[in-house]
């Protein structure tokens, strides 16, 4: 079960709000390849999991992604306060703000609200895995294209620690890729599901 | 009459901590008159935010590596000291999670700011 901290992994204080940017950010909140995604998509996965390391960085990094959601969502809600009508009503966030407020709702940037359906849990450990990886990388993408349209240093600062966790926990499931194939051998390597058949 | 008295948090459990009854005031050590974190606070806070950054990136290592032995010995070195600093933000009226309320009198759980805000960070 879970336990909450009453702290951000980062620190995120902005003093210039800023809703354009808000519009492109939020995708790191309900889109395809944002926070949500990745934390449901591991703490998902690791029911099936059959080999313990691999259940922990699954725990472990889906736990941490809950953390980086929350640290999106403090973005959005700073780069939104103090707005005046005309700010809004001049900027991409129009669309947003006619059904959510200032309220913090997970979509894309796009305006597509977040869908299970990025998420994928295969019930096979080495599917679920490059899942996982490729995921990361494409995290990682998502944040460089935010860095490329951002040049506000209180928003940079926590964004670009973002960036960094994914290629760290890239790191973690190449291992866990490892771990797991370290328990197959030659002859049964693709012919059979680890977290199926015995 | 004591109002007001804390207990340390390794105390709670025995009520041999009605021998530690200090009165304070209302107003907790870490929080300025209008409740925001004051300067002390937040320098612990900016102390466990990073502790708790190495801490998660052992966790994740000793996922994969659990029998390396430095990281084990780092790994409680991190824990023995991230026991103070949530002692002394608990003792001040900051609670990091909802088991660090340590007053008898308030419950300062819900108190603002929320993480999200600027003023928590």
């Amino acid at each position: 079960m879970w336990t909450y901290e009453k702290k951000l992994q980062y620190p995120v204080k902005i003093k210039n709000p800023d809703p354009r940017l808000a519009t492109v950010i939020i995708s790191q909140l309900g889109g395809p390849d944002g926070e949500l995604a990745a934390s449901m998509r591991y703490l998902h996965q690791r029911y099936s999991c059959p080999y313990d390391k691999v259940t922990g960085i699954l725990t472990d990094v889906g736990t941490e992604e809950l953390a980086h959601l929350e640290m999106i969502a403090a973005i959005l809600y700073q780069l939104t306060r103090n707005l005046t009508e005309e700010q809004i009503a001049c900027s991409p966030f129009a669309t947003y703000f006619v059904d959510h407020t200032t309220g913090v709702y997970p979509v894309a940037a796009s305006g597509v609200p977040f869908d299970m359906k990025y998420v994928g849990v295969k019930g096979d450990i080495l599917t679920d895995l490059n899942e996982d990886l490729a995921a990361e990388q494409k995290a990682r993408t998502t944040y460089d294209n935010i860095l490329r349209l951002c040049d506000d240093p209180d928003v940079r600062d926590p964004i670009k620690f973002l960036r960094e966790r994914e290629i760290v926990h890239y790191q973690r499931f190449g291992d866990c890729l490892r771990i797991a194939q370290d328990h197959l051998d030659s002859k049964n390597f693709y012919a059979c599901n680890p977290s199926f058949d015995k | 009459m004591v109002d007001n008295y804390r207990l340390s948090r390794g105390a709670r459990g025995s009520f041999s901590c009605l021998n530690n009854l200090e009165s304070t005031s209302l107003s907790s050590q870490n929080r300025s008159q209008n409740g925001s974190p004051n300067s002390s606070s937040k320098m612990l806070m900016k102390k466990l935010r990073a502790l708790d950054f190495a801490l998660a990136e052992t966790v994740l290592y000793l996922d994969v590596y659990p029998h390396s032995k430095p990281a084990l010995e780092y790994y409680h070195k991190l824990i023995c000291e991230r026991e103070s600093i949530v002692d002394d933000l608990a003792q001040g009226g900051i609670a990091i999670t909802h088991r660090d309320n340590v007053s008898m009198n308030d419950w300062n759980w819900t108190n603002s700011p929320w993480p999200w805000h600027p003023d928590a960070n």
